[in-house]
């Protein structure tokens, strides 16, 4: 949403041929991360699935931003690390209110969930971080308009925010 | 003092020969970042962010903590120091929960602008995720110890600024946590809800319930006004959005009282929970109040004061006003009585305080003309002996009581005189508890003992026991006061022994005789005859002074020796809550106009009530209780159908056929000023 955000400049910058975007799970049906310049994620690492892709998308990309609290610090997806893994799972699967004879899933195809979420630099190397809850339009337009320079960004104090 | 010259980041900078490195930097505009840090308090250096690198020293030093020497090279600002400040944020933040999105100190907090100054966009370090308890248990305060830095500014506040000591450390390492008393919920513990604590925390780990989620400090408007209520005239800054009072906030952290407020001037003013009048009311003839028009109960009013014959001696009508209103309009409401009225009847709702001060004085008449009552209440800092007589500091005066306290945690000794119980307990070093009604007789006992010993005993001349005092003699005010013999001896033995002896009594709980025998001790127990007495007398309410200064409470109480011939009163009750006794008097009048801005008692038996503006709403000079005279702006405006008392006295006297003096609040300000320009208190 903050992307959206960034109104008519994510439309000049599509328009002038700048951004192409190859891969997005909410915009297109693409499943597999491609090649790519530059790889933004966002949210923390909480299941092994997100492990590899993570990893995935760092082999497949030259830079990797890391966009968001739970990406770069410490936000709402880490606060499940406030209590066990059980206790979450029992939590959401079991213990809810409209639930009953709630158990909580598990299988083969299902993937595991960490004993922690962490975020994206604790399992690879990320190259610029751009923190916020959400982070503002300003930011990002910052992190995509060095990008464009070919400069790895790092977000300046003014326009740092963990709110 | 000398001066001292260092080198920092290559500038010459001068400072006090004893400061610390961190005051010299400050004195010559040179920034250094703190935590732990904080104007007033000691500095512990704990949280290590003002590091700084000084020549011949290998490892850099805490700036806030390292006294500064002449010739010193000091460098605040290498790329060194930026990587150690980033490294410790990032250590910080790591350690505990820190989740700024829902954390009501967001945007004001000291560790978040650090991190977003030293670029902290992510740690290094693995985060803990330990969770920590939430302390809920307080009226007023929330403790999160999920955002705690561990920087002690609470604990150092409370014991060094407040000296109530009720906050600490517990247990080591990661398991430190602040805590109150030996771990008790705050809500449960000594803490007296001064909210200092709230103010010191540089993080969300003390909040107040009442500003959570009000507002940042930069979405509100700051007002600097003064607190109304206790006389002390705390500053404080108001923090308004969209006409709310959101948050109190102290001022002066470098100044005696350290800012510190107290629950009544910073929760209580903001948690107010009475329900606001916003019309006038007239009771009709169910007995019941009913809304009406402001000109229907103005006409009201004027019609129910013509049976009344309203004469210039006019002894059938009263007035009565509270001292916590402004100085402009005790005036306004002098001139309204004698010349609309015609009425000399008039006096403050503390009369009987002012009276027991006043015909103290008087009785001293001849005998010391210039009585010079002169002690600021911080000068209880330097006494070795406080004697607190009939007072009730703690809930009454909160500020004072933090001398008080924090005089006997530098060793000095606190004597209580009090019929009903020990009120300073457990600060009191020695409690007599003479029977209510012989304070004037234990005081005057205590007068005759030290009148034996010392004060011309350090002349090395004895002298004979006073005339007046002789009537005291020990057995006879042991007998009647219920005190024993050994202990009065012993008070007024340690009294003897004592440099500086600082006296602090409540009028509003004791009589004339009382005070005139606490004069009298004051004056033994100050030594030389010219010495201005060390005397403080709390104030009932914020303008007290003003009010008796302005001559406005009578000589005689009103409602008891009036009650006959008194038909109708005006009672200006402001923001107060009226007591009982003045209740019952007015109950039987025909008329008994309140200007009110709250529900209270008074809606069961006036016969008007005309909604006025609270403290926060009017502009006015106030007098602190050492003299000091303040002046209150406007914070807030009042509610629609809320009326201020110069309107209402204005449209008032044209009804009754005149026109004040005082028309325009510019007028009233410099009478004002006029007026309490004149020394001392009497």
């Amino acid at each position: 949403m903050s992307l959206l955000d960034l109104d008519e400049t994510l439309r000049d910058l599509a328009l002038a041929g700048k951004i192409e975007i190859v891969f997005s799970p909410p915009l297109m049906d693409v499943k597999d991360p491609p090649a790519a310049d530059v790889f933004i994620v966002e949210g923390a690492v909480s299941s092994e699935e997100d492990v590899e892709v993570v990893k995935k998308v760092r082999e497949r990309c030259k830079i990797l931003v890391a966009v968001g609290d739970c990406a770069c610090l410490r936000g709402n997806l880490t606060m499940r690390n406030l209590y066990k893994k059980d206790e979450v799972l029992k939590c959401a699967y079991v213990e809810t209110d409209s639930t009953t004879k709630g158990k909580v899933p598990s299988g083969k195809e299902l993937p595991e969930l960490l004993e922690k979420a962490r975020p994206v630099d604790k399992i690879v190397k990320v190259d610029c971080f751009a923190p916020g809850c959400p982070p503002s339009p300003k930011v990002l337009k910052y992190v995509l308009t060095e990008l464009l320079n070919g400069v790895i960004p790092t977000v300046p104090p003014e326009l740092l925010h963990y709110d | 003092m000398k001066k001292i010259t260092l080198t920092i980041d290559d500038k010459i900078c001068k400072g006090k020969e004893g400061s610390t490195i961190l005051e010299v930097c400050r004195a010559n505009d040179i920034y250094v970042p703190t935590l732990c840090h904080r104007e007033g308090l000691s500095n512990t250096g704990a949280c290590r962010m003002c590091l700084v690198e000084i020549e011949g020293i290998a490892s850099p030093q805490t700036a806030c903590s390292m006294v500064a020497s002449d010739g010193m090279k000091v460098k605040t600002n290498t790329e060194k120091l930026r990587d150690l400040r980033k490294i410790n944020l990032e250590l910080i933040l790591s350690e505990k929960p820190h989740f700024c999105m829902f954390c009501p100190k967001s945007g004001d907090c000291e560790l978040q602008s650090l991190s977003y100054e030293y670029g902290v966009d992510h740690s290094r370090f693995n985060y803990m995720f330990n969770k920590l308890p939430i302390d809920t248990s307080h009226p007023y305060l929330i403790v999160d110890h999920n955002h705690c830095i561990l920087c002690g500014r609470c604990i150092r506040t409370c014991q060094e600024i407040v000296g109530n000591c009720t906050l600490g450390f517990k247990e080591r390492g990661w398991e430190t946590t602040t805590c109150a008393d030996l771990d008790q919920p705050l809500g449960s513990s000594s803490c007296i809800s001064c909210g200092a604590c709230f103010q010191a925390c540089p993080t969300g780990t003390i909040s107040g319930k009442f500003s959570l989620f009000m507002g940042k400090k930069e979405d509100c408007e700051v007002k600097q006004a003064f607190c109304p209520l206790c006389g002390q005239g705390c500053e404080i800054n108001a923090f308004v959005r969209g006409n709310n009072l959101v948050r109190i906030e102290g001022v002066n952290l470098a100044a005696s009282d350290g800012g510190q407020l107290c629950s009544l001037g910073r929760f209580g003013l903001i948690a107010e929970t009475r329900s606001r009048l916003t019309a006038p009311l007239i009771r009709n003839s169910r007995g019941i109040l009913e809304e009406v028009s402001w000109d229907e109960a103005l006409d009201f009013i004027a019609e129910g004061l013509k049976p009344i014959k309203l004469k210039p001696n006019a002894r059938a009508v009263a007035g009565f006003i509270s001292s916590q209103s402004s100085s402009e309009e005790i005036l306004l409401f002098q001139e309204f009585m004698g010349k609309a009225i015609g009425s000399k009847l008039i006096d403050t709702l503390d009369g009987n305080a002012f009276r027991a001060i006043s015909e103290a004085i008087m009785a001293f008449g001849k005998k010391r003309p210039k009585l010079g009552i002169g002690c600021k209440p911080e000068e209880i800092l330097q006494a070795d002996r406080v004697v607190v007589v009939g007072a009730d500091p703690i809930h009454t005066h909160p500020v004072v009581a933090s001398f008080i306290r924090r005089a006997v945690l530098q060793g000095g000794k606190v004597l209580m005189i009090e019929a009903e119980k020990d009120f300073m307990s457990p600060w009191t070093g020695t409690y007599l508890k003479p029977k209510r009604g012989t304070e004037w007789l234990l005081m005057g006992g205590l007068a005759n003992l030290l009148s034996q010993k010392t004060t011309t005993g350090r002349k090395g001349k004895s002298q004979k026991i006073p005339r007046e005092l002789r009537d005291f003699s020990p057995n006879l005010v042991c007998k009647n006061t219920g005190v024993e013999t050994e202990d009065l001896a012993r008070c007024a033995k340690l009294l003897t022994e004592s440099q500086k002896v600082v006296f602090v009594c409540d009028p509003s709980r004791l009589n004339n005789k009382a005070i005139i025998s606490l004069l009298n001790l004051a004056l033994i127990a100050v030594g030389s005859p010219n010495a201005p007495l060390k005397v403080i007398f709390l104030p009932p309410q914020g303008n007290s002074l003003a009010a008796w200064k302005l001559k406005t409470s009578a000589a005689v109480d009103l409602t008891a020796a009036e009650q006959k011939r008194v038909k109708a009163a005006f009672v200006i009750q402001g923001d107060e809550n009226i007591d009982e006794v003045m209740l019952d008097s007015l109950k039987s009048m025909d008329l008994v106009v309140a200007h009110c801005s709250y529900h209270s008692t008074m809606d069961s038996v006036a016969h008007v009530i005309l909604p006025v503006p609270i403290w926060a709403e009017r502009k006015g000079t106030y007098s602190a209780l050492d003299g000091k005279m303040l002046k209150q702006p406007i914070i807030l405006c009042p509610p629609v159908g809320v009326k201020d008392n110069l309107w209402i006295m204005t449209e008032l006297s044209k009804r009754l056929g005149c026109e004040l003096k005082y028309q325009s609040p510019r007028i009233l300000a410099s009478e004002v000023k006029k007026k309490l320009k004149m020394e001392g208190l009497f």
